[in-house]
C-alpha cells in the first residue's frame, strides 16, 4: 500500500499543466452497438477511438466508472465516421466526446497469455487476474510476403491416424476442417491440441483456440478438458461467445492470429484454430447491415472474401532469415446439409491449402472421425510428412480407394470371388484401423507402427469386424514390449533398415501371441 | 433520410457563404428558393424532414462551436488567451467545476485539454494498471 501512495505522490509532483491538443468527435447517435460520430475528419479505417465517459461528469464519477469504452472505426463518411462500440454500449450516449487514440486496434500479446482465456480484445475472462508483461500489437497488418516465407517442411501431427497418414498437415499450412454441425470438427481441433503434448517441449507449438459464436458452456467444457489434460500449459483460448456483440465475434479470429504471430516472430511454432469462420461471417454480415453497407451474395457484404483471405494469409512458415517460426491455421467451416458450394465454404476452400471434409453420413454409420477421404486433400503437407508416415500412407490410401470402388460394386453382386472377398476384408480392416475415438490422439510413432502392421497383414488373423479391439491390443503390446522400437521410429522418423527389422520382429511376436 | 440531410446541409452551407460574403441571399430568400425548388421537383413531402435535419445540424454546430471552460472564474482571462494562441477564439469562458483545476477548450474537432481532471483520470488509470 505504501508503495502505491509513494508512486501517486511521485506522479502528482511530476504533473505539469501541459496543454494537450487532440482531435475529438461527438456521438451523434448510438444504438445496436454502433455509434455515429460527428467530426474525427482524419480518422482512418480500423482505428481505435475512446468514448470518454470522464469528459462530462465529475472527477469522482470518472474514477468510479473508469473502464474505458473503445470503438473501432469502420465507416468513413463525409461528415463523420461510424464506429462499432467494443464494450458496454449502454454507456455511450448522444453528445458524448470521442477521442482518437491514434493507433489501429491493438491487443496485448506475449508469453504471459499462455494458459489464459481472453476475449477478442485480449482482456482476461478467466477470473485469474490481470495479465502482465505483454505488449500491444495491431490486430490487422500486412501478411508476410513470399520472400520472407519458406516452404512447409515440418509436420504438424494431429495425432489422428487418418489425417496424419492421408491428409498430412505441415507447420505454416492452412487446412480447412469442414462439415455439418455435430460431425466432429471441433473434436479434431481439440484432439490436435491435446496431441501437441507428445511433441518435444522445445518444438511444441503454442496452440490458440478461437471460439467464435459458441455457447459459453461449450467453451467452458473445452477449457476444462484442456486444463485437465495439462494442455493449457501451452494453450491460449480466445472466446467471443454467441452472447457477445457481433463486433467481438468478427474480431476474435484476428486477435487469435495476432497472438499466434507473436510466437512465430520469436522463431517458435504456433497453431491457431478458428472455430468457426461461418459464425464470424454471420457476425460480419450483421455488422455490415448496421453499418449500412450494401449486401451482396447471400446478403454478405461484398468484401467477406477479403475478410477471410487476409486472415488466413497470416498463416506462414517464415524463412530462416526471419527466424524460421510458423503459424499453422486450422479454420473450421460449418456447412448446411453437406453443401460445400455455398458462398462462404467455396470462398474458404479456395483460400486454404486443402480441406478435411467430414460427412454426416459417415458419422451416422459410426465412422470416427467421419472423414470423407476421397474428397479431402492437403496440398502442401506431404512434403512435411515423416518418412515413416510416407512409407505406410501410400498403401493405405490405395487400399481405401480400391475398397470404395468395390463397396459400390458389392451392392449389386451377391456372390463374390475369393480375391474380391479378400480385398473387401482388407478394406474394412483399413477403415477400422483409422477409426479413433475422441480424446485419444496418438504420438506419430505409434500411428506409423499401427498402420505399418495393418498394411503388412499383421492384423489379418482377426476378423475385420474385430479390428478395433485388435488394434487396441497391438497398441498395448507395443507400449509394453516394444518401447525401444517406438523410440527409434520417433528418433529416426523412419521405418527402414534395423528399425524395420525390429518392428517386424515385435509384430511377429504379437501375431504369435494372439494366434 | 439522406436526401433530406443533403438538402439541409446544402442550405446551411449556402447560408454560411452568404454570411461570409454578406450578399443579399439572406436565410429568408434561401428558404423561398428551396421551397420553390421542392415544389417544381414534387418533393414538398421532404420539407418536415429537412426541418428536422436542420435542427440536428444546429445542435451539432453548437457542440462544435468554439468554447472555453475553466475550473474557476479567476482563470478565465488566462484560458481565453491560451486557447486563442492555439486558434480557438471564444468570447467568454464557462465555469465547469468538474475540471478541478485548469481549463479546456474545443472547436470543431479540436480539443485542448489543460484540466487537472484529465490528468488525474489518466494518473488513476496508470496507477491501476501498473
Ligand atoms: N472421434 C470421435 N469419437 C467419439 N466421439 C466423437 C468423435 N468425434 C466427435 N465425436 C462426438 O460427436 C459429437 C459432435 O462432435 P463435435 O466435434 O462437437 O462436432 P462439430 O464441431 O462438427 O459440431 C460430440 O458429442 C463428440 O463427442
Ligand atoms: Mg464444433
Amino acid at each position: 500500500m505504501e508503495s502505491i501512495i509513494k508512486r501517486i505522490e511521485e506522479e502528482i509532483s511530476a504533473l505539469t499543466p501541459n496543454v494537450q491538443e487532440e482531435e475529438t468527435g461527438i456521438v451523434r447517435t448510438a444504438g445496436d452497438g454502433i455509434a455515429e460520430i460527428d467530426g474525427l475528419q482524419n480518422a482512418i479505417m480500423t482505428e481505435m477511438v475512446l468514448f470518454d465517459p470522464s469528459f462530462d461528469g465529475s472527477l469522482e464519477d470518472a474514477i468510479k466508472d473508469a473502464d474505458p469504452i473503445y470503438g473501432l472505426v469502420l465507416n468513413l463518411e463525409e461528415d463523420g465516421v461510424r464506429a462499432v462500440i467494443l464494450g458496454d454500449a449502454s454507456r455511450v450516449y448522444e453528445g458524448m466526446r470521442v477521442r482518437r487514440l491514434g493507433r489501429l486496434l491493438s491487443i496485448p500479446v506475449g508469453d504471459a497469455l499462455v494458459g489464459r482465456v481472453v476475449n477478442a480484445l485480449g482482456e482476461p475472462v478467466d477470473g485469474k487476474g490481470p495479465i502482465a508483461g505483454t505488449k500491444l500489437m495491431p490486430i490487422e497488418h500486412e501478411a508476410y510476403g513470399v520472400m520472407d516465407r519458406s516452404p512447409v517442411n515440418v509436420p504438424l501431427h494431429t495425432g489422428i491416424k487418418a489425417i496424419d497418414a492421408m491428409i498430412p498437415i505441415g507447420r505454416g499450412q492452412r487446412e480447412l476442417i469442414i462439415g455439418d454441425r455435430g460431425v466432429g470438427k471441433t473434436t479434431i481441433a481439440i484432439d490436435t491440441i491435446l496431441n501437441q503434448k507428445s511433441e518435444p517441449e522445445a518444438t511444441r507449438p503454442i496452440c490458440i483456440y478461437v471460439a467464435i459464436g459458441q455457447k459459453e458452456s461449450k467453451t467452458a467444457k473445452i477449457v476444462a478438458s484442456l486444463e485437465e489434460s495439462g494442455a493449457m500449459a501451452y494453450t491460449i483460448v480466445v472466446t467471443a461467445p454467441a452472447s457477445s456483440p457481433a463486433a467481438f465475434q468478427f474480431l476474435a479470429p484476428f486477435a487469435g492470429a495476432t497472438i499466434g504471430e507473436h510466437f512465430m516472430e520469436q522463431g517458435k511454432d504456433a497453431l491457431v484454430i478458428y472455430d468457426d469462420l461461418s459464425k464470424q461471417a454471420v457476425a460480419y454480415r450483421q455488422m455490415a447491415l448496421l453499418l449500412r453497407r450494401p449486401p451482396g451474395r447471400e446478403a454478405y457484404p461484398g468484401d467477406v472474401f477479403y475478410l477471410h483471405s487476409r486472415l488466413l494469409e497470416r498463416a506462414a512458415k517464415l524463412s530462416k532469415e526471419k527466424g524460421g517460426g510458423s503459424l499453422t491455421a486450422l479454420p473450421i467451416i460449418e456447412t448446411q446439409e453437406g453443401d460445400i458450394s455455398a458462398y462462404i465454404p467455396t470462398n474458404v476452400i479456395s483460400i486454404t491449402d486443402g480441406q478435411i471434409f467430414l460427412l454426416a453420413d459417415l458419422f451416422n454409420k459410426g465412422q470416427r472421425p467421419a472423414i470423407d477421404v476421397g474428397n479431402s486433400v492437403s496440398r502442401v503437407g506431404s512434403s512435411a510428412q515423416t518418412k515413416a508416415m510416407k512409407k505406410v500412407s501410400g498403401k493405405i490410401k490405395l487400399e481405401l480407394a480400391q475398397f470404395r470402388e468395390l463397396e459400390a460394386f458389392m451392392q449389386f453382386s451377391s456372390d463374390l470371388d475369393a480375391e474380391t472377398k479378400k480385398r473387401i476384408d482388407s478394406g474394412q480392416r483399413m477403415t477400422q484401423v483409422l477409426n479413433q475415438s475422441e480424446g485419444h490422439p496418438l504420438p506419430f510413432e505409434m500411428e506409423a507402427a499401427v498402420i505399418f502392421a495393418a498394411v503388412n497383414g499383421y492384423l489379418d488373423s482377426f476378423d475385420p469386424s474385430q479390428t478395433s479391439s485388435a488394434e487396441q491390443r497391438l497398441q498395448d503390446f507395443l507400449m509394453r514390449e516394444a518401447k525401444d522400437v517406438l523410440a527409434q521410429i520417433k528418433e529416426t522418423k523412419n521405418i527402414d533398415g534395423d528399425v524395420e527389422a525390429s518392428l517386424r520382429a515385435a509384430l511377429d511376436k504379437f501375431a504369435e501371441r494372439v494366434a | 433520410m439522406t436526401l433530406a440531410r443533403d438538402y439541409a446541409q446544402a442550405l446551411v452551407n449556402a447560408a454560411h457563404t452568404a454570411e461570409k460574403e454578406s450578399t443579399k441571399a439572406e436565410p429568408k430568400k434561401l428558404v423561398a428558393q428551396l421551397v420553390k425548388h421542392l415544389e417544381t421537383t414534387g418533393r414538398m413531402k421532404l420539407l418536415p424532414h429537412i426541418v428536422r435535419e436542420l435542427g440536428r445540424l444546429e445542435a451539432q454546430e453548437k457542440k462544435l462551436a468554439p468554447q472555453v471552460e475553466v475550473a474557476h472564474q479567476k482563470d478565465a482571462a488566462h484560458a481565453l488567451a491560451a486557447a486563442a494562441k492555439h486558434g480557438i477564439h471564444a468570447n467568454e469562458a464557462r465555469v465547469n467545476h468538474t475540471l478541478v483545476q485548469g481549463w479546456r477548450a474545443s472547436s470543431k474537432g479540436t480539443l485542448l485539454d489543460a484540466s487537472a481532471k484529465r490528468q488525474l483520470v489518466e494518473l488513476y488509470k496508470k496507477v491501476l494498471t501498473h
